[in-house]
């Protein structure tokens, strides 16, 4: 017990600079807030104006809150190596001979903890003022398909961590382009269903489609368990084969940078 | 004159430079069109996700959305590029002290800097525009006659809303903390108050003042009225005559705004105060 208890030590040191990192200027919660929710009024005005009926602005409320995750996951994950380098902090991690996915890890759960405050502002947004509407027995099937999704997601954020340790800015340029794209496959602002069938399959293959997917299926169609095993089934699955490939590859470029020489040279 | 001019040129290129220089040109290429294709694909997708399962239709509705998306990005891409120089040269790059020694005006640089990023952005907006319009089935019927006024809105797109840009520069100078999240707000801002995917009356009653303080609306308006003449918006020769006015408006209070702040960054010793203090 004592061993995990001192390999997650590095996990939750990071996670607890992360926490306090995003709490140091107090206001950022509030504009964080602020600019998701922008985007997510206008969206809900969009409808509003095609006379859309009202279930519309629960997908866009579900679709806004989950994003959130996904755009952490990119910037406050896959992102941080590159400015960890860029800082001179990654070469005290690499010397404090711990493994680096457990920093990762901890930036992993600090950063959930952050986007979830924000995530759950929004909710709370969508509720108050824009009048969505959830049904309260889709809460138990909710969490769980959401928090195999943060799973999959996170998991996934390992692999890019170590895209940006090797690629360096080309790593910025790649989170760049995989905004819109994710946000239109996975369907932030509608069901996928609405897509031609070849392109539900592709994005089929994202964690956050079917997470989005199984939350919206829950919180607004009121599906139990027995509607949301597939998704519970995928995810778990997405989960088992991103995991161990994020630790795998990750560590093959550590082991690369520190081969090339190149592992904390900046500004590549 | 001439001498600006160099200077504004010398200075897109180099943005050109500093934007492209991480890999080829093809590639390059192909980065900066993927996301505005998403993006009118995000955003169109909106009204065939009402029209597929609701079955409301409205042609015009759907034209308005994927234009003013279209438009948007041409806006927003120099806007974004004027604001972000400040951010990027600071935190990213830290030359922001040698632009500023090296250049001599610096309101002059972040507009030039934001030139390329329209040249972009005007580049992916046709593209959006054409996807756009075929995604939703509209047939737009384009003529040659509306494309000088078009190009003269594009004109006045970069003045006034380059200059905007500027402002939020200058709130950025002053603040590392807020500068990214002034930035990303503003941007918003015009999103949701700018007619961009629906008609200022679509707002409610109490923010639609708001959106009237920017020339955005009347700048939208025209441009949907001269891509598509059957499009009327209104008074035509009314939004012009606004549009004008505001445009000259907001370049005067931003050279006078610009000119305050710089001599507030000097004085206070702001101008390389970065995040990581």
């Amino acid at each position: 017990m004592s061993r995990i208890l001192d390999a997650l030590r590095p996990a939750y040191a990071r996670a607890w600079v992360r926490i306090r990192g995003n709490m140091r200027v107090k206001t950022w919660l509030l504009w964080e807030v602020v600019l998701p929710t922008i985007f997510m009024a206008s969206v809900i005005y969009a409808y509003h104006n095609l006379d859309a009926p009202r279930i519309f602005i629960g997908f866009v409320v579900v679709g806004t809150m989950m994003m959130n995750f996904w755009f952490n996951v990119l910037w406050g994950m896959g992102n941080v190596l590159y400015w960890e380098k860029e800082t001179g902090n990654l070469e005290v991690y690499l010397l404090s001979n711990r493994p680096i996915y457990m920093l990762l890890l901890g930036m992993a759960l600090g950063g959930m903890l952050n986007t979830g405050i924000r995530s759950l502002a929004i909710l709370l947004i969508g509720i108050l003022v824009f009048g969505a509407e959830f049904n309260a027995a889709g809460l138990l099937p909710a969490t769980l398909v959401f928090l195999l999704t943060l799973a999959a997601l996170y998991s996934l954020g390992l692999m890019f961590s170590s895209l940006h340790l090797v690629y360096g800015r080309k790593g910025i340029r790649i989170n760049e382009v995989l905004g819109d794209p994710i946000s239109f496959l996975s369907g932030q602002y509608y069901p996928i269903s609405v897509f031609p069938t070849l392109l539900q399959a592709v994005a089929s293959l994202l964690p956050l489609t079917i997470g989005l997917d199984g939350v919206r299926r829950a919180l607004l169609l009121g599906e139990g368990m027995e509607n949301l095993y597939i998704h519970l089934a995928g995810l778990g699955i997405m989960t088992l084969i991103l995991l161990p490939l994020g630790i795998w590859i990750l560590n093959r470029m550590v082991e690369k940078g520190r081969r090339d020489g190149r592992l904390i040279m900046r500004w590549l | 004159m001439w001498g600006i001019i160099r200077r504004m040129l010398a200075v897109v290129w180099l943005t050109f430079k500093e934007q492209s220089n991480w890999t080829s040109l093809p590639v390059y290429l192909l980065y900066i069109f993927i996301n505005p294709v998403f993006q009118v694909a995000l955003y169109g997708y909106i009204y065939i996700a009402v029209a597929h399962l609701s079955g409301i239709t409205s042609p015009e509705a759907a034209f308005y959305m994927v234009s003013g998306i279209a438009l948007f990005n041409y806006i927003g891409s120099g806007l974004y590029g004027v604001i972000w120089t400040i951010h990027s040269e600071r935190e990213h790059f830290r030359t922001l002290k040698y632009t500023y020694l090296a250049f001599p005006d610096l309101q002059l640089y972040l507009t030039s800097r934001g030139l390329y990023h329209y040249l972009v952005g005007l580049a992916t907006s046709l593209a959006m525009l054409g996807l756009g319009m075929l995604l939703i089935g509209y047939p737009m019927l384009g003529s040659l006659d509306t494309l000088p006024n078009i190009a003269i809105l594009l004109l006045i797109g970069i003045a006034w809303s380059s200059q905007i840009g500027v402002v939020v520069a200058g709130l950025s100078i002053y603040s590392s903390e807020y500068g990214p999240v002034i930035s990303e707000s503003f941007g918003g801002l015009l999103f949701l108050l700018g007619a961009v995917l629906y008609p200022v009356s679509a707002l409610p009653p109490w923010l639609q003042p708001l959106a009237h303080i920017f020339p955005m609306v009347e700048w939208m308006e025209l441009m949907r009225h001269y891509l598509n003449p059957s499009y009327i918006p209104g008074d035509i020769g009314g939004l012009w005559t606004l549009l004008v006015i505001k445009t000259l408006a907001t370049i005067v209070i931003t050279y006078l705004y610009f000119r305050l702040v710089e001599r507030l960054v000097r004085k206070t010793g702001m101008l390389e105060a970065s995040l990581h203090h």
